[in-house]
């Protein structure tokens, strides 16, 4: 090994470290490149559909030290951004906690209207294509995990935070860590983060399968997934523990699409493994931006977990058992 | 730009090398802060610190906290914003959308659900004494001071709101997401104005001096703004040529001076000073880099003591400790021992390999030396400036530097090839002779060459030389480790005697006053004053900490500055008082041996084994504040009672514990209190540091309680707090009491005398009855005895018809004798008096007879008497009234059957018998126990009898019946009688007449008539008697012859 690609090892190690050792969104698990948010100005053609992406952040009740969350590239510019034309955009990343901050439904709501910023706006701030910000991180805090509104249905104390384009027609892309640290990548003990809207680039290289998991609590009977805008780059499957794979409807350009799938005994309390696999036989599509939900049979829409409740599920059938041969035992 | 890039580096330097750091008392769980999240601060008019925070709400008296949360009223645990009102109410505002008003340690809730959805960012008040509640994003409310709100929310839509600020004249500024707002109100309508220039950032906070209102905001730095034409104006201010904008300043908080100080995340507290209107030109940074502050920091604020505190985002508490002590560091290495010397309000400091050169303050660094320099890898042991500003170091183990000014490369000075690498100890210099102090002995330099080494050999009196001092007259005094006190005058080593005498003493260092005194720091004997006639000397028992000294100065005060092992005293020569100074964290470092200047105005820098030590004279002030008092607490037998002004107790004896706090927070544990019970005690206690006063077995009445207190500088006592008690007496004590018992008694009297007065009525009424039955039944025997009575009378009168016409008729007598009467009066109806008269022959006998006994028995006797006289009178052998007189007591013995056994009855009778003979004119008497009076020849004479009575059974046989005779003439008059009249009681003494008083009376009417007499005796009698009741029956039978 020469001295250069050693050096070449060890920052890519280090920004393996940086992530794989943490608690970023998109999760290792998840194998999602980048988040993406487009502004307003920019068509829905790009993959995304609302210009506005909202995550939100657990934090266990017990937890007591500062939390911080940090925002890789928030900028608008620079390495990863998707430019059109030229950069000219600005995104507002806006945390909030206290009540209402999950607890009122708008929050809830795939699409940003109504009250989705509900709760207290606890800080927020405007990038545009400033270059100290760009491949670098932004954190936003610290923040006292009581400011969050405590609900035990999600896991403890939630926080928000919204990405939104509010100016141009560039692609943000981007990532979040919760941290429990200013300066660096700590994961918060017990922490997790989940959405009800993933909008998310893909990878570029071919065969790659990404992963969103939708949590299926005990009500839950059926479900109906949507995609926006796959732009036939591959497939879209469903596995759970139980079902070793099931083919999603895929969207069109600036398309939605939607699949029914009907909830099996031995899914409900975990989660289901949404797979995005690109596409083997072609170069596959550059770029391509994505936006996944999916509402049960009451029309609310499910959570996806970064860190899936239950684990990542493992189809049973794929697991083969085959005795030792007599010599052996 | 040369400049500026060299201040620049200079600045970056001194963050980066000397840092400087403070010491702060931090509070977290562990002193019973419960959260470490501390959002608000403020000081309520008890002293107390109210901290608001992410898990409740807690006050802080300097010892303890106490928390407050939502079962003690509080609306939410998480508070975000506060106030403190005008009226004393602290106003907090929830993360949910409610208030909380703290006021009096009581908490009242004020829901505002009606108005607001989210938190409330922001509380201010008016000059109105309304109160603005912020709302994220729900608009603002006006509270006025009768609690009515005013919402106004429209033209706010757009913006997320932080904080507000109103000005004496009721102008409004809002803070947003989106820059500085100006708001205005009309006719309850909402007008806004974008205040010009200001950035579209989120504004974080507001404040304001006198003259400036400043606005920090999220990445935009800070702005003040101004009013200009009567209208807002804002510009950006900057610290030199940092424009704050990489600060996310959180809050903001000015003070009189237009000093601000920053709570930033990530940086800590920032203190910005020097303002002069658009730039401050002094920062000081408190965070974890170089002061151990923390980093990320919610809120800072100054108690009225002017102690700052720091509400850090996770780090808990913290206060800035006495800040005219503050530490020199460095972050990149060890420094060392550190040495010092100062000229022109410059520092020159010298660390192991390494010089700094600094002015304002040890971590302004304006220029340092290092290897590049030629400086050696070795410890700086002294550093020395001479009069031509050259700079002489000198080194450990290298010998001796020397810069010239305004050079930037050293170089060495040859002491010696023999002693090269000798210990440097000091350095001194007059005009161009320089002397170098050394392990051996003393080097004279002059023009850079050694000309002469003074040494034991040359008759110094030690090798070590410890230091040399220059004092105001040229000589240099030279510290040896022996008790010589050796110096140079003139380049000559003299010596002064007379101080220590045989003492054993090792000078350390030495330092001059301003009345000229040289003194010298010792090594175990103190600091002594070098005056041969009278040496003066101040240890560890008199002033010092310890009696090791290695540095000692003299600053512009006459103070004398010792520094010891780790710690420092201070002896004011002025009064002789002493203080000692032991900085935290000097306990494990040592003060480098004559490393001690003053430098930067006021400012003591000591050199220590780990950096610099800055003291602040002007920060080093007596704490002005007189803690401010509050009772705490009232046990009263074990039992916590309110704490009313005035406290009555009912008699008891009871125990007392009144607990007080004197709150001061810049030395709680130095509060010294001092309380008196007056009408217990007359004087107040002495000073004591213990918050409770005790008292037992009061006796009844009122009591004051008093208490004020002091802070650890000895200033207070001007506020007294007091609490009245009284305990009541007895009730057997007590007027009403009293009224009772008096009440009772009258009462009772009464109720007895009712009663008695009942039973008597009853009685009364009882005795009445029985009173007139009794009546009834007197008046029945009273009729009855009447009838008796008269019936009985009626047989009285009838047998005093009998006994009368027993009698003798009237005129009996009168047909025997010339003239005769007889008086004859009964007392009762008959008489036990008779008289008998008769006649045989020639010879008349007369008796008169008085009977024992009166009325009937009288009577009946009486007729006894007569029928017996009667009888006997005729019997042939009686022919004298001797015999007859015996007959008749013999015969009257036979009819009362009267035996010798009953003698003593007086059942008899008195009687006197005479015969008269006609003829012979012869009176024989005999008597029994009745005398006789005679009138004969003009004279009445007495003739007695015998004193024996008829019937009289004992004298009977002592005595005989006597007879006597008398011959009268005619005209002379017998008078016999009974003693019913001599026996009658009256006259003018109420005795008895007397047979005398008779006589007289009869001698005296002697020459009457015996008619006449008759009636004079009569008259007699009854005047003699008068109105007293006649005793006896009578009887007066008078004849004359």
């Amino acid at each position: 090994m020469t001295r250069k690609s050693l050096f070449l090892f060890i920052i890519v190690f280090l920004a393996w470290c940086d992530t794989a050792l943490c608690q970023p969104v998109p999760a290792n698990d998840e194998n999602i490149p980048f988040l993406v948010t487009f502004s307003k100005e920019a068509g829905t053609k790009w993959g995304d559909d609302d210009y506005c992406q909202t995550f939100f952040f657990s934090i266990p009740k017990d937890f007591k030290n500062p939390i911080y969350l940090r925002v890789f590239d928030p900028e608008i510019g620079g390495k990863n951004d998707e430019m059109n034309g030229e950069f000219n955009s600005s995104s507002k990343y806006s945390v909030y906690g206290g009540a209402g901050c999950i607890s009122v439904e708008d929050a809830r709501n795939v699409d940003p209207i109504g009250n989705f910023k509900s709760g207290n706006l606890l800080a927020t701030k405007v990038f545009d294509n400033k270059p100290i910000y760009d491949n670098a991180w932004y954190t936003f805090g610290p923040f006292n995990p009581s400011e969050g509104e405590y609900s035990a249905q999600y896991g403890g104390y939630i926080f928000k935070i919204i990405c939104e384009g509010i100016k141009g027609d560039d692609g943000n892309l981007y990532r979040y860590y919760m941290s429990s640290a200013a300066d660096k990548n700590i994961s918060v003990e017990g922490g997790n983060a989940f959405t009800f809207e993933y909008t998310f680039r893909l990878h570029s290289e071919s065969g790659q399968v990404s992963h969103i998991y939708p949590y299926i609590d005990e009500k839950v009977i059926s479900l109906i997934l949507y995609n926006f805008d796959w732009d036939n780059d591959g497939y879209i499957k469903l596995v759970s523990a139980v079902n070793p794979g099931e083919l999603l409807k895929t969207s069109k350009e600036n398309k939605w699409s939607e699949s029914k799938y009907e909830i099996k005994t031995g899914e409900r309390g975990k989660s289901l493994d949404i797979q995005f696999k690109k596409a083997l036989n072609v170069a596959g599509v550059n770029n391509n931006n994505v936006v996944f939900y999916a509402r049960n049979q009451y029309g609310e829409q499910m959570p996806f977990f970064t860190i899936p409740i239950g684990g990542v599920p493992k189809p049973r059938g794929q697991i083969a058992i085959k005795p030792l041969p007599s010599g052996k035992r | 730009m040369k400049a500026t890039l060299s201040f620049i580096l200079f600045i970056v330097a001194s963050i980066a090398c000397l840092g400087q750091s403070y010491r702060f008392k931090i509070f977290t769980e562990q002193q019973g802060l419960e959260s470490r999240y501390v959002n608000t601060i403020n000081q309520d008019e008890n002293g107390k610190l109210i901290i608001g925070t992410g898990e409740g709400l807690f006050t802080f008296d300097g010892f303890d906290f106490k928390a407050y949360h939502k079962r003690q009223g509080l609306v939410d645990e998480l508070i975000q914003s506060s106030f403190h009102r005008r009226n004393g109410e602290i106003w907090l505002g929830h993360g949910i959308n409610a208030v909380s008003i703290f006021h009096n340690e009581k908490i009242q809730a004020l829901d505002l659900s009606k108005y607001f959805t989210g938190k409330v960012a922001d509380i201010c008040e008016d000059a109105n004494g309304n109160v603005w509640l912020i709302s994220q994003n729900s608009g603002i409310l006006k509270c006025s001071p009768d609690k009515q709100f005013t919402h106004y929310k429209n033209g706010l839509e757009d913006y997320t709101l932080s904080c507000m600020y109103i000005n004496s004249k009721g102008r409004i500024l809002l803070g947003t997401d989106m820059g500085l707002i100006e708001l205005k109100i009309q006719n309850d309508q909402l007008f806004t104005t974008e205040i010009p220039d200001f950035p579209l950032t989120n504004v974080t906070d507001i404040d304001a001096s006198a003259n400036y209102i400043f606005v920090s905001t999220e990445d935009h730095g800070i702005y003040s703004c101004y009013l200009e034409n009567n209208v807002y104006k804002c510009r950006q201010l900057k610290y030199i040529h940092d424009d704050l904008s990489t600060y996310y300043i959180r809050s903001i908080k000015v003070n009189s001076a237009n000093e601000l100080w920053l709570s930033t995340n990530q940086h800590g507290l920032i203190e910005l000073s020097g303002f002069n209107g658009s730039l401050f030109t002094s920062l000081q940074a408190y965070n974890e880099n170089g002061t151990n502050a923390a980093e990320n920091i919610n809120v800072s604020f100054h108690d009225v003591e002017n102690n700052l505190w720091i509400g850090t985002i996770g780090k808990g508490l913290y206060c800035l400790e006495e800040n005219y002590f503050a530490e020199y560091q460095s972050s990149s290495f060890q420094v060392g021992n550190s040495s010092l010397c100062s000229k022109n309000d410059t520092l020159y400091s010298g660390f192991f390999g390494k010089l700094y050169i600094s002015v304002v303050h040890p971590g302004m660094l304006i220029d340092s030396l290092d290897s590049r320099s030629g400086l050696p890898q070795d410890f700086i042991t002294t550093l020395h400036i001479d009069d031509s500003n050259n700079l002489w170091i000198g080194t450990d183990k290298n010998g001796v530097y020397w810069l010239q000014k305004g050079q930037k490369k050293l170089q060495h000075i040859e002491l010696s090839k023999e002693f090269s690498g000798v210990r440097i100890n000091d350095i001194e210099s007059h005009d161009q002779n320089v002397y170098v102090a050394t392990d051996y002995g003393i080097f004279f330099i002059k023009n850079k060459k050694v000309e002469y080494q003074a040494t034991i050999e040359t008759g110094l009196s030690a090798n070590v030389i410890k230091a040399l001092y220059k004092d105001s007259n040229n000589k240099v005094w030279i510290a040896t480790t022996t008790e010589d006190i050796p110096y140079i005058e003139n380049n000559v080593i003299k010596y002064l005697d007379g101080i220590f005498n045989d003492l054993q003493v090792s000078i350390k260092c030495y330092a001059e006053d301003l009345q000229g005194n040289v003194w010298a720091g010792t090594d175990g004997t103190g600091v002594w004053r070098l005056t041969p006639k009278a040496p003066k000397s101040y240890n560890r028992n008199n002033a010092l900490k310890s009696d090791y000294c290695y540095s000692l100065y003299c600053d512009t005060k006459n103070n004398i500055w010792v520094g010891h092992r780790a710690s420092i005293s201070k002896i004011n020569l002025n009064d002789n008082t002493a203080n000692v100074y032991e900085p935290d964290g000097t306990s494990n470092r040592a003060f480098t041996d004559n490393a001690l200047v003053a430098c930067f105005g006021e400012n003591l820098i000591f050199g220590t084994n780990n950096g610099i030590l800055r003291y602040d004279a002007s920060k080093d002030i007596p704490n002005q504040f007189e803690p401010i008092l509050n009772l705490t607490r009232l046990i009263i037998s074990d039992s916590i009672q309110p704490l009313n002004s005035k406290i009555i107790l009912p008699y008891g004896d009871y125990k007392f514990e009144f607990y007080f706090r004197g709150i001061s927070l810049k030395d709680p544990i130095g509060v010294q209190y001092q309380f008196i019970l007056e009408n217990l005690e007359s004087e107040w206690s002495k000073a004591t540091t213990e918050n409770v006063a005790r008292f037992n077995h009061l006796a009844p009445g009122t009591y004051t309680f008093k208490v004020k207190c002091y802070n650890s500088d000895g200033i207070g006592g001007q506020t007294i707090k007091s609490i009245e008690i009284t305990i009541k007496k007895p009730f057997w004590q007590t007027w009403w009491f009293y009224f009772i018992i008096f009440f009772l008694i009258i009462f009772t009297v009464r109720v007895i005398i009712t009663r008695r007065e009942r039973i008597l009525r009853d009685n009364q009424v009882k005795l009445q009855k029985a009173l007139d039955e009794r009546t009834k039944e007197v008046v029945e025997q009273k009729e009855l005895l009447e009838i008796k009575n008269k019936d009985i009378t009626d047989s009285i009168l009838y047998a005093k018809n009998i006994q009368n016409a027993m009698l003798p008729p009237k005129g009996a007598l009168s047909r025997h004798f010339s003239d005769a009467y007889v008086y004859y009066k009964p007392r009762d109806i008959v008489s036990g008096d008779f008289y008998f008269v008769e006649r045989f022959g020639n010879k008349i006998i007369l008796a008169v007879a008085d009977c024992t006994g009166h009325g009937v028995p009288g009577a009946f006797m009486s007729l006894i008497g007569s029928t017996l006289i009667k009888d006997v009178a005729k019997m042939r052998d009686v022919n004298s009234p001797l015999e007859l007189l015996s007959v008749l007591d013999h015969e009257l013995d036979v009819i009362l059957n009267k035996k010798i056994e009953t003698a003593g009855i007086p059942d008899g009778m008195d009687i006197s018998i005479i015969d008269y003979d006609v003829v012979t004119k012869e009176l024989r008497f005999a008597s029994a126990n009745r005398p006789m009076f005679l009138y004969q020849n003009g004279k009445l004479i007495e003739v007695r009898g015998n004193r024996r009575s008829i019937g009289d059974v004992i004298e009977r046989n002592r005595t005989e019946f006597s007879q006597q005779s008398f011959q009268l003439s005619e005209g002379d008059i017998i008078y016999m009688f009974s003693d019913g009249i001599t026996d009658q009681f009256g006259g003018p003494f109420a005795k008895k007449i007397k047979r005398k008083g008779i006589g007289e009376h009869l001698s005296m009417h002697s020459h009457l008539s015996l008619i006449e007499q008759r009636e004079a005796l009569k008259d007699f009698i009854n005047s003699w008697k008068g109105d007293l009741e006649q005793l006896d029956d009578m009887i007066m039978l008078a004849v004359q012859v």
